[in-house]
């Protein structure tokens, strides 16, 4: 059973926030400009916002994020009318990046409350496994043999392992991530068994910043100690690099007074664990934050309901309603 | 008690130890860590670790506890501390704060395997060739009663009581964490003269790392109640009840935040 506390369907909390009629930029445009006269002063990003036709646990991990944007909003609106961009992000594509270089942005995602101004990067890689044997479907024990091997080498590529940290599968969900958000993090992304010929995997790799081909070519060394006669890497590609923004701009004294003045303590900076919107911007706008109520992901969510934290998401909706003000006012 | 700093630097482990010569300036107990005063007004951070920033610079320092405590577990007072570690290690949280906000390593001073400070014992057994008594003798205790209690995210309730002691009598620690707790430590001048319990205290890895019931737990929640109640605080005497629970420096910083203090000084 799903529900999220008044909301019982997705289409509820997407049509709540289309209601409020937000200035969308779906395509790129200067809509702004033509109406306003003028660039926005501040842009709100709300990346993954998806058109869901039924409720997901994708849906849960960011219902909070959807709930205090359409909250934020709210309450500007009732203030006046606001030189606000929020961006409605159905596909990558959408973003128009060099429109919105120099304002300041804040970027929504699930950050736990902390402040994020890294966000890793993504990277691929290609390996070929060195088998003897062909790989024909008629010899079905040669077939379960090398089933077998490949098994063996993913979860040595996969596995993570650490001498003091408890980071590997099985450990307590909310512990282990402390750890492994800082870690290269590997996964399948396709096992290609040609018959009679070569067997190749593709991996996916999120990467934290200061990762170079060589570092990601040394920790997957390091996961193949044991297999390093059976297979060869043959590819390692840095498709999104890990950005980080030096957090010294006035978006960011704005944003770290407010979170005083709404939470009383300073604001606690973490990365965000994969690519994002931020990644993009991030290669023009240096003004950019990432910031967000936290995401009730855990293995069971799917089977439980969900009831939003009201206090919590009022406080959030109250700093980002006095961020984005300061900001406008500044 | 008289303030006592080290004769030459020390290097335990991430740190650097050198010797406090503004004596005649603070006049009590004061670790400084990165250039960052270590008192309960500069803590920023206090659950499951603690952090100090300097309010002017906003430079942060982490993991403060596992200097303050073995510190004054070993007799030392005063002294300046910099964190040596210079290359990244983002598996740690810490690590990815300090570099979010472009601080060097340096500035995680907490061993990355979660220990007190095991490169200490070394020189344990000759302290007298690592450490000066000064010729400030010095008295702060509260000067009333602090009982604080809390509950941490998981329901856990937390106790301290911390009572004032007259001069000379020293610290004296109770500390319960969970099912395991030891009675009446005592910190005098000279830090922990149980060198068997030292031992074990300066080598224990956190709880956040082992599990909270283990007895190795114990050992290393003294030293952080040591850091965060006698450290910050600067306290020369005191009656130190504590039961702690899950992120327990919301308890133990949370009661020093809240302390008054009293404070004489007799010579300097």
């Amino acid at each position: 059973m799903l529900e999220i506390n008044s909301y019982k369907k997705p289409e509820d909390v997407i049509n709540s926030y289309l209601k409020l009629d937000p200035i969308k930029y779906i395509t790129k445009n200067h809509w702004h400009m033509l109406r306003y006269g003028r660039s926005p002063l501040v842009a709100i990003y709300i990346p993954r916002f998806h058109l869901t036709s039924e409720l997901t646990c994708f849906d849960y991990e960011y219902i909070y994020r959807n709930l205090a944007v359409i909250k934020t909003i709210e309450n500007l609106k009732a203030l006046k009318d606001p030189e606000v961009d929020i961006y409605l992000s159905t596909e990558k594509s959408d973003l128009p990046e060099d429109f919105y270089a120099d304002f300041p942005s804040i970027i929504i995602e699930p950050t736990d409350l902390n402040f994020s101004v890294v966000h890793k990067g993504e990277g691929v890689v290609e390996i070929l496994f060195k088998s003897q044997k062909p790989h024909i479907l008629s010899n079905i024990w040669s077939h379960e043999d090398l089933l077998t091997q490949i098994y063996d080498v993913i979860w040595g590529i996969i596995n993570i392992t650490h001498k003091y940290y408890p980071v590997s599968r099985g450990n307590d969900i909310i512990f282990r991530d402390v750890f492994i958000r800082g870690a290269i993090i590997i996964g399948v992304e396709h096992i290609r068994i040609e018959p009679e010929g070569d067997v190749k995997l593709d991996l996916r790799l999120l990467i934290p910043p200061e990762a170079t081909e060589e570092t990601i070519k040394s920790e997957l060394g390091n996961r193949l100690k044991s297999y390093k006669d059976k297979i060869e890497i043959i590819d390692i590609k840095i498709t999104e690099p890990a950005v980080h923004i030096h957090p010294d701009k006035k978006i960011h004294e704005i944003a770290t007074r407010a979170y005083l003045e709404t939470f009383k303590k300073e604001p606690e900076y973490e990365w965000f664990p994969f690519p994002t919107v931020f990644n993009r911007l991030a290669r023009t706008n240096t003004s950019l934050l990432a910031v967000g109520p936290y995401s009730p992901i855990s293995l069971d969510m799917c089977d439980r309901k969900l009831f939003v934290d009201s206090n919590l998401l009022e406080l959030f909706t109250l700093f980002l309603t006095k961020t984005i003000l300061n900001l406008l006012n500044s | 008690m008289r303030l006592t700093t080290v004769s030459k630097p020390i290097q335990a482990g991430n740190i650097l130890i050198m010797p406090f010569t503004e004596f005649s300036y603070f006049r009590e107990p004061r670790i400084i860590i990165n250039d960052i005063e270590a008192i309960p007004e500069h803590v920023v951070k206090y659950d499951a670790r603690v952090d100090i920033m300097d309010p002017s610079s906003k430079k942060r320092c982490f993991l403060v506890e596992h200097v303050l405590g073995p510190l004054r577990l070993i007799g030392i007072t005063n002294a300046k501390v910099v964190g040596t570690d210079v290359n990244w290690n983002f598996m740690r949280p810490e690590h990815r704060f300090a570099y979010s906000i472009g601080l060097s390593p340096r500035f995680v001073v907490g061993e990355e395997d979660g220990t007190q400070r095991p490169a200490l014992i070394s020189i344990i057994d000759s302290l007298d060739q690592y450490v000066i008594k000064s010729e400030c003798r010095v008295y702060k205790s509260v000067s009333k009663e602090v009982i604080y209690e809390n509950m941490d995210p998981f329901g856990y309730r937390g106790r301290i009581v911390i009572s004032p002691r007259d001069e000379n009598e020293g610290i004296t620690l109770t500390v319960r964490l969970f099912k395991n707790y030891i009675e009446d430590i005592h910190i005098t001048e000279n830090g922990l003269q149980d060198k068997t319990l030292l031992k074990k205290i300066l080598s224990a890895r956190t709880p956040y790392l082992i599990g909270i019931d283990s007895e190795e737990s114990l050992y290393h929640a003294i030293g952080d109640v040591t850091a965060d109640i006698i450290g910050l605080g600067g306290l020369t005497d005191a009656d130190i009840k504590v039961e702690l629970n899950f992120f327990y420096h919301a308890l133990t910083v949370g009661a020093i935040k809240r302390a008054q203090f009293i404070k004489r000084v007799k010579e300097c």
